[in-house]
């Protein structure tokens, strides 16, 4: 009898871990990252942004509703859940594995990630958008950009304003950046 | 006469003896099934254990289900607490210093004659302030240290944001200019 209710416990407490577990995955649409931190020993450049709701609360204090460049971004943060960005600048190609970019990738295939835009050529890489639908608005957007020199993952939980975000560039004195057109073309 | 009977009652028995066990013969032990009383029963402790697994199971997910949302809530709260307590440290800085409370006590209460003055008061009263002064110190301390981090997380939700409107737009101009190998729409989850 005690065998039994010794069973019942254990089953009914992994039940319980993994329910908690699931959820914590699930939780917002979070992309797991870690995977490519072995990169940042290869790359010349890197960014790495974590930013949880608590400091997004703490950044949007100091952001001025008067200055219209940080209002917009007031905007935007406004409800987000956390940001979360892994960016690698190599100076030469092949420095990065096509297993890790699957890693991400493997990560956006699951539930609740609907693949949005995917740009592909052998030049310049692929850039494959992604956004989490958390009943009919957007509750999570993933940018995968993987070029040959450069791989760069965006992770933004909660509700995201794309048109909003897209407008962002060019705010605070920074011009577009117009990345293509500055590129080197090879021949 | 032997005592045959009183050891085996093989031999001769005894009259006496004989009423004695008369007398005594409805104390005799009698075999009958045991009765358990039901306040004992083993029924109840059968179900003793899974209760109290089933218990303990409750006890955990209430426990995990209550750590799961103060950490989910804990940006809030915690940044409402700090809130809370720089108006609080707000309001203190406009109640009046204890120097002026002093006086005020002086003016509402008779002043004490230098014969009633108590040295445990003044020895107190010098506590306070020195309290008081340590008090908005560290409270000057805790709001540069906040604003020090709101500037960092600032910056650091400025390139997040920078970088992810830079890669959407390169995305959408990249969709523009080959259209061929876009593939729009197309669900994985």
């Amino acid at each position: 009898m005690r065998t039994t209710a010794i069973k019942l416990f254990i089953f009914a407490t992994l039940v319980l871990l993994i329910s908690i577990g699931t959820t914590a995955q699930a939780q917002g649409g979070r992309v797991e990252l870690s995977s490519l931190d072995r990169l940042t020993a290869k790359a010349s450049q890197t960014v790495d942004v974590s930013i949880d709701e608590r400091l997004i609360q703490t950044a949007a204090k100091v952001l001025s509703s008067k200055e219209p460049d940080e209002a917009k971004v007031k905007e935007i943060v406004n409800g987000l859940k956390g940001i979360y960005v892994r960016s690698f600048e190599f100076e030469k190609e092949g420095e990065y594995a096509a297993a890790d970019v699957e890693s991400i990738r493997s990560q956006l295939r699951g539930p609740g990630w609907t693949r949005v835009l995917n740009v592909t050529s052998k030049r310049e890489g692929a850039l494959e958008v992604y956004i989490m639908t958390d009943g009919s608005s957007i509750g999570g957007l993933a940018v995968l950009a993987a070029d040959p020199t450069e791989l760069t993952v965006v992770n933004l939980i909660g509700p995201v304003d794309l048109e909003k975000l897209r407008a962002l560039e060019g705010s605070f004195g920074i011009p577009e950046l117009e990345i293509e057109s500055t590129k080197p073309k090879k021949k | 006469m032997s005592d045959n009977y009183l050891w085996d009652k093989s031999g001769e028995p005894d009259p006496l003896i004989e009423e004695l066990e008369r007398e005594l013969s409805s104390l005799r032990y009698q075999p009958r099934p045991l009765k358990i009383p039901a306040a004992h029963g083993f029924g109840r402790r059968r179900f003793f254990a899974p209760t109290l697994a089933l218990a303990a199971t409750i006890v955990i997910a209430l426990v995990a289900a209550t750590w799961t949302m103060l950490k989910t809530d804990k940006g809030d709260t915690s940044d409402n607490a700090s809130a809370h307590n720089s108006s609080q440290h707000t309001q203190s800085t406009a109640i009046p210093s204890p120097h002026e409370t002093s006086q005020q006590d002086s003016v509402k209460e008779p002043a004490p004659t230098p014969k009633e003055e108590r040295p445990e008061l003044v020895y107190s009263s010098a506590i306070n302030k020195r309290r008081s002064v340590r008090g908005r110190q560290s409270d000057s301390v805790l709001r540069i240290r906040q604003r020090r981090e709101a500037e960092i997380a600032k910056d650091q939700l400025m390139t997040a944001l920078r970088l992810a409107s830079t890669k959407l737009n390169l995305a959408q101009k990249r969709a523009q200019g080959t259209p061929s190998v876009i593939r729009n729409q197309h669900k994985s989850g």
